[in-house]
């Protein structure tokens, strides 16, 4: 949020940048302006509109089956999370309803969302049209004949960990739930399972047992024949404290145990795990692991050290790097390029970058610390100061050479969705009292 | 409740410690406004404007060299002492300058890259008033407002 203006009338404008919104409070009410467009946004959407990521798309259109699929919220008290969803379809051409029905469930949200009025929450809560179904995933998962509405199946599912008290805490997705083909696999960790469900029927395929409901198992991968589960990782983690009225957002490691357990698709029997594989991977994955991905047929993970890349039928890895080695600490996350040669390691330190096939390095960048990497445009450039949660400089990387452009500091503390530079990265503009300086970040 | 968080996440994104320095991008140019920012220190996605202004009068720079290209006192140039809020439509090129929250208070767009008044307004402020489309429609001003071209 870049800019608020109020006054004790009740007036109030907001730019809201990190959504591009523009808040106007009024005794008419609430208003809220897409910057992009001007055109004021329904309400009802914002909550989506400000959590993307969460909220995923409310709006759905299927060409095949000549419909618009909707979903709403109703509004709800103060720290509530009880909800009417609501899912309607239209006909595309005429646009008259075809069918809609709702139906009563939790919908967790961020912390200080919810000390909001409804209209401004942001719910986690999705819907999907996978073939001719639409899924409804909020804390538990509902399944819908897309082309009548009549309810199809539903089960119990729990999407995040919360604890209460005077220092409230919340980790949002803690257990993954992925749709593919013909099959829902949802991770119950209330009932320890890992469950795959016929989509159209809701019937229980198979149940495989995760080691305990303190597993927090955030990514399920389907791989031909092959469901991947990553347990543990690194999640979004929010606390409330009660007494001093503040909030502290941040990302850590969470995990009973961490590493990658296969399981066969078809009937849920384990086909390997990382917790029983210490001898051929002649390492454990340790009290921390990035995001599993899968590429070709390998999946790619790092644990506390080690970067593992493990064969994706058998479990053996094609090849181990140890990431200390390069002296920018603990990895915290893995990505691959867009054409798929590199992979980059964001460690405590700084980033490394490897050959994808061998684990031969590239650039290994020293950043003194990387709190989180982020793009614009073509630029990339890495958080660094001291804390994540109040970030005040970033540097600059060439991720082909690992080169450090430079860098760029402020007195208070930046937005995380909204540095102060150009949509594109190519300038940064820094501001003084009166004094303006524009950087270039290419030379 | 809402209000207290509201400033409760400025605080949070204003506070913070000092860390060691960075070496610094390249600097393309240094310039200054002729006004004190107090309300208003920011630059659209491009770059290409930076934009500044107080209650008594704003200023905008060109991106590329960091220029003056406008600048004024409110009351020099619309006869108004103050505007106590400013919001800055990028796409449609308009910034809007309110003399304060009042129903009938003074509304003055502007086009942002000359500082030229496009219309000003004394309707009462509602749902759909800042839309790019009510922003730029010819009509607007025969509703209330008084379009200059």
């Amino acid at each position: 949020m870049a800019h608020a203006a109020y006054d004790d009338d009740g007036f109030d404008v907001q730019s809201m940048t990190d959504y591009n919104l523009t808040m106007v409070t009024s005794k008419a009410g609430l208003q809220y302006i897409d910057l992009n467009s001007g055109h004021t946004v329904d309400v009802k959407k914002i909550g989506s509109f400000r959590n993307v990521a969460e909220a995923s798309d409310n709006v759905i259109e299927s060409k095949d089956l000549k419909m618009r699929y909707g979903l709403d919220l109703s509004t709800r008290g103060l720290f509530s999370i009880e909800r009417t969803i609501t899912v309607s379809a239209t006909d595309i051409t005429s646009n008259d309803q075809v069918w809609s029905v709702s139906f009563d469930g939790k919908v967790m949200e961020d912390l200080m969302s919810l000390g909001l009025i409804g209209s401004e929450a942001t719910p986690n809560i999705s819907m999907r049209l996978v073939n001719d179904k639409i899924i409804v995933q909020y804390e538990g998962v509902s399944c819908f004949d897309a082309r009548t509405g009549r309810k199809l199946w539903s089960t119990e599912y729990q999407s995040s960990d919360y604890s209460g008290g005077l220092k409230i805490e919340q980790t949002l997705h803690t257990a993954a739930v992925l749709a593919s083909e013909n099959s829902l696999y949802l991770v119950n960790r209330d009932a320890e399972k890992i469950h795959k469900f016929d989509m159209a029927t809701g019937t229980d395929s198979w149940n495989a047992p995760i080691i305990n409901s303190d597993d927090i198992v955030p990514t399920l991968i389907r791989k031909d024949n092959v469901l991947l589960a990553q347990f543990g990782g690194r999640l979004a983690h929010q606390t409330y404290f009660v007494q001093d009225q503040s909030y502290k957002y941040n990302q850590t490691f969470v995990g009973d145990s961490y590493g990658v357990r296969a399981y066969n698709a078809a009937t849920g029997a384990v086909m390997w795990d990382t917790e029983t594989m210490e001898d051929v991977l002649k390492s454990s994955v340790g009290d921390r692991m990035t995001d599993l991905f899968v590429h070709g047929q390998n999946a790619y993970f790092c644990g506390d050290k080690m970067l593992y890349v493990l064969d994706v039928q058998t479990g053996k890895p094609k090849y181990t790097l140890d990431i200390t080695n390069f002296e920018l600490g603990k990895p915290w996350a893995l990505s691959i390029s867009a054409d798929g040669n590199r992979l980059f390691v964001d460690c405590d330190k700084g980033v490394l970058g490897l050959v994808t096939s061998d684990g031969g390095k590239v650039f290994a960048t020293n950043t003194k610390k990387n709190l989180g990497r982020f793009a614009n445009g073509a630029n990339s450039f890495v958080w660094t100061g001291e804390e994540d949660v109040e970030l005040k400089s970033f540097v600059g990387i060439d991720m082909i050479s690992g080169t450090i452009k430079g860098g760029y500091e402020s007195d208070g503390a930046m937005s995380a969705s909204e540095p102060p530079m150009s949509k594109n990265g190519d300038y940064v503009v820094g501001f003084d009292d009166k004094n303006v300086v524009m950087y270039k970040v290419n030379k | 409740m809402f209000r207290q968080l509201s400033t409760m996440w400025l605080l949070l994104v204003l506070v913070g410690t000092s860390v060691a320095a960075q070496v610094p991008f390249p600097t393309l140019w240094k310039s200054s406004f002729d006004v004190s920012p107090d309300k208003q220190k920011r630059f659209n996605s491009t770059a290409t404007l930076v934009f500044g202004a107080n209650e008594d009068g704003a200023c905008m720079l060109r991106g590329s060299d960091g220029k003056s290209i406008w600048s004024y006192s409110f009351k020099d140039k619309f006869g108004v002492g103050s505007f106590e809020y400013q919001t800055w439509n990028e796409r449609a090129g308009v910034i809007l300058f309110m003399e304060d929250a009042d129903d009938a208070s003074t509304k003055v767009y502007v086009d942002d890259r000359t500082g030229a008044e496009l219309w000003r307004s004394n309707r009462i402020v509602r749902f759909g008033e800042y839309s790019l489309d009510n922003m730029l429609r010819s009509n607007v001003g025969t509703e209330g407002g008084t379009r200059c071209l």
